[in-house]
């Protein structure tokens, strides 16, 4: 193994050591993501049912051997809607996230590196933008959808793409002062080669971090976004449209709400911890116990 | 230091929680502290009400209760949800679930509906037609005033009559063939008619609430919007938008001082917030609609359940047979009466007839109005893909179905999502919120899944929305000229023909063309508190009798 390649794996053994020693909590997170994504991707072979499927002599069945966990107001088996619940709610918010971590960050590193009145325009909209709460943008833009996974990602995408604007901003604002930069401009690098080449790498700690909080940021929403009726749309089985649809039957059978509530609550807080933990392993000044 | 802290704040929260549990003997209102706020605004004060907990005084005239074998007492407050806003307390405009909820308790009608569903005299002494002279007599009752101390009188019938010919919400259903209004004395009015309409009492049962001319006047629509002056039994002293409606009762009623302080409809968006609230206490009264789940678990806690006699609602797919598209294709409709197991929908959400059944038309099969021949369309999925396919649908298509927000439309509308998904039909699901329902009455595209109200029967309905220029449909129906012929020569007959010709257009509509497809028929189911007593009834057709509610003490 060349010298390199040993220091790298050190490197990735170090990041872990020191990611995983934030506590059992990071691990107990870690494990919850790790989780829902496997159930997320063998959501088929882990029932015989389809989030589909009604028989409406079983409607607010209790748990029994049939259906684990019961069925939902119209026969469906709830155990079956949160597997799949899983599926949507994982698609949508790495798909956002994604999309909105690709726009936000070459926009910041336009703005950051050109600066001038180009900076001066992109971060006055990008603090309007932010001014907005996010629960009110995405309301209206999924108005301008109709209700699909991929309209719903992008809305969603859009309203926390000024998250990744003004994180990458202020990182370039800070990092084009330095000698490197200098350097490569003056032996005549092109801007493109010294924002995506020089610029974007040294962001990536941050962007990594960034995006595992807003993961949980953006399946938050989209639950909200179902719950109120104007995110996905039933039948398919998204968590908020559950909560929404079990609601009325909260004090008749409690499970049918109580559960995609749970697994929302689980999930939103196991992105945010890892994300914490991500956080502090890749900026040595943040270390502690969780 | 710290201790003395802990021990102010352990003080207070004892304040607090002790506050919290004496909430039921504080009358409240269910809206929380808003809630409460506005009764007592009202006039509302519960058991803490000085006539709270006293029987009637001797010489009011109080009417002896309907229901419990307990003294009735007088005093009290009332609080029944309503899901949202009324969009208008114009008695000319009432029309959607919160408005029916609200309007019994401040308006009346000129007739009543019997609990067969025949119109019957109310505020009317009597009520007789002339066919051959084409005029209806209306002679109006002694003694009935409105709310702001104005006599109901010929004059005032006939200022509501030509008001609602040419404002009211149902005018192009039900005032089609007025032609003029007369005063003849001061109690008898002739509704002169350009054709005879032998459904006109349907209409005045149905809606045209009686408004008192002079606040409509001196107030302006605007005005009475937010003062509505009727001749019931309670009126309204404030409409707090967004919180509700309160009433305090209007001590003149003509059938009888109500025993009740105040009646307010406060606003309770969803049957789990309703529930909640009426367990706690806060609420008294739940209307439930195809609820069998609510309805059966609050039975088993000892709350009061009474099914309306006449069925309420008949939750219909209203086919857009005219706009270009699978729908034309009678077929098609056919395949998607075919694909619907209406049955099974019924069985497994009305409680196994307990709420509700499953029905070929707008009627049960034990009303005089059902038609035997209509037999409807068996759940056979297999049929349903062969017209598919004859029709060249055998791929499937894209259909929309619009429902008006609700539980019970909401589940059945995904329920019949995945019925027709089986046979091909990708099908999306458009809720609409009740306030802008209103919007969609008269087209909409695919199928609309419409409540169509029952409390006037299933004659009434047809002959008033299956006509070309009705606001219901008008641009969706077929209207082919057999069935509307039928209805225009039944509504100038006589009964005979009237009811024979009827059940011909029923057919055609139902069974023929596929026009319509009833998917669930349900009654009205009022949930009421132990403490509450008196006929609360059915909230639809105006069955209440308000004035006999009365209420324990607390």
């Amino acid at each position: 193994m060349s010298d390199r390649n040993v220091t790298k794996a050190n490197g990735v053994k170090r990041f872990f050591r020191i990611f995983f020693s934030r506590g059992w909590v990071t691990k107990i997170c870690f494990g919850i993501i790790v989780l829902f994504v496997l159930i997320a991707v063998f959501a088929p072979v882990l029932t015989p049912w389809t989030p589909y499927e009604q028989n409406l002599r079983n409607i607010l069945a209790g748990p029994g051997k049939e259906h684990l966990l019961g069925c939902d107001n119209i026969g469906r088996d709830t155990l079956t809607r949160l597997l799949y619940g899983a599926r949507i709610s994982l698609v949508t918010g790495l798909l956002s996230s994604i999309w909105a971590a690709v726009v936000g960050t070459t926009i910041g590193l336009i703005a950051g590196y050109v600066g001038g009145w180009v900076n001066s325009a992109i971060m006055r909209i990008t603090d309007a933008m932010i001014a907005i709460p996010p629960i009110i943008f995405t309301m209206v833009l999924s108005t301008m959808v109709t209700g699909n996974l991929l309209g719903i990602s992008i809305v969603i995408g859009v309203s926390i793409i000024p998250s990744y604007i003004r994180m990458v901003n202020g990182l370039v604002m800070s990092l084009r002062e330095n000698d490197y930069v200098t350097a490569a401009d003056l032996i005549g690098q092109k801007q493109l080669v010294i924002m995506f080449r020089h610029l974007l790498p040294n962001c990536l700690a941050s962007l990594i971090v960034t995006f595992t909080m807003n993961v949980g940021t953006a399946i938050m929403l989209e639950s909200t976004l179902s719950y109120l009726g104007v995110g996905i749309i039933p039948p398919t089985p998204a968590w908020g449209v559950m909560v929404s649809e079990g609601y009325k039957y909260l004090f008749n059978q409690p499970l049918v709400a109580i559960l995609p509530g749970i697994c929302i609550m689980l999930v939103v807080i196991a992105f945010n911890i890892v994300g914490d933990a991500l956080r502090d392993a890749l900026d040595p000044r943040l270390r502690g116990k969780l | 230091m710290k201790k003395g802290v802990a021990m102010l704040l352990i003080a207070a929260m004892s304040v607090s929680l002790a506050a919290c549990g004496d909430k039921g003997s504080a009358g409240s209102a269910g809206a929380g502290d808003a809630g409460n706020a506005g009764a007592e605004d009202a006039g509302s004060a519960g058991s803490g009400d000085e006539d709270a907990g006293t029987t009637p005084e001797a010489g009011d005239t109080e009417a002896a209760p309907s229901g419990g074998s307990a003294e009735p007492v007088a005093g009290g407050t009332v609080n029944i949800p309503i899901t949202d806003d009324p969009t208008t307390l114009q008695g000319w405009m009432m029309r959607n679930s919160n408005e029916g909820v609200i309007s019994p308790a401040i308006y009346e009608t000129l007739l009543k509906y019997d609990e067969t569903g025949k119109p019957q005299p109310y505020l009317l002494e009597s009520f007789t037609g002339d066919p051959e002279a084409l005029t209806y007599t209306l002679v109006v009752k002694d003694g009935i005033t409105f709310q702001d101390g104005t006599p109901l009188d010929a004059e005032a019938v006939k200022w509501n009559l030509d008001y609602y010919k040419e404002n009211g919400v149902l005018t192009g259903s039900y005032f089609n063939y007025v032609d003029s209004v007369e005063v003849t004395d001061e109690k008898t009015v002739v509704v002169h008619m350009s054709s005879w309409d032998a459904l006109f009492d349907y209409g005045l049962a149905r809606t045209c609430f009686v408004c008192s001319p002079t606040a409509v006047e001196s107030l302006g629509p605007d005005g009475f919007n937010e003062a509505p002056v009727g001749t019931g039994a309670f009126k309204v002293t404030k409409w707090s938008h967004g919180e509700g409606i309160y009433t305090e009762r209007y001590d003149d009623y003509w059938q009888g001082k109500p025993y009740l302080d105040n009646v307010n409809f406060v606003i309770y968006s969803s049957t789990a917030t309703q529930q909640a609230a009426l367990e706690v206490g806060d609420l008294d009264v739940m209307n439930l609609s195809g609820d069998a789940v609510t309805a059966d678990a609050l039975k088993a806690k000892g709350y009061n359940l009474t099914n309306a006699a006449i069925p309420s609602t008949g939750y219909t797919l209203c086919f857009n047979s005219l706009a270009d598209g699978p729908l034309t294709d009678v077929r098609v409709r056919q395949a998607i009466a075919y694909a619907v197991d209406a049955e099974e929908i019924c069985n497994s959400l009305l409680g196994d007839g307990a709420y509700g059944e499953a029905s070929t038309q707008w009627a049960v099969t034990t009303s005089a109005e059902y038609n035997s021949e209509v037999t409807g369309y068996g759940y056979d999925v297999e049929k349903a893909k062969a017209l598919l396919a004859e029709a060249g649908y055998g791929d499937g298509f894209e259909l929309t179905i619009n429902f008006q927000v609700g539980d019970f439309a909401k589940s059945v509308c995904q329920i019949i999502q995945a019925e027709l998904q089986q046979i091909g039909i990708t099908v999306t699901l458009n809720q609409i919120e009740v306030a802008n329902y209103a919007d969609y009455l008269g087209e909409w595209d695919g199928i609309l899944f419409h409540p169509m109200g029952l409390g006037n029967g299933q004659f009434s309905q047809v002959a008033a929305n299956m006509i070309p220029g009705a606001r219901f449909g008008g641009a969706t129906f077929l209207h082919d000229e057999e069935s509307v012929g039928l209805i225009n020569e039944a509504i100038v007959s006589d009964q005979e023909t009237l009811s024979q010709n009827l059940k011909g257009a029923v057919k055609i509509l139902f069974q023929d063309n596929v026009e319509l497809y009833t998917v669930a028929i349900t009654y009205s189911t009022a949930v009421t508190s132990p403490k509450l007593h008196g006929d609360y009834g059915s909230i639809q057709g105006n069955g209440a009798t308000w004035h006999e509610l009365w209420k324990e003490a607390e």
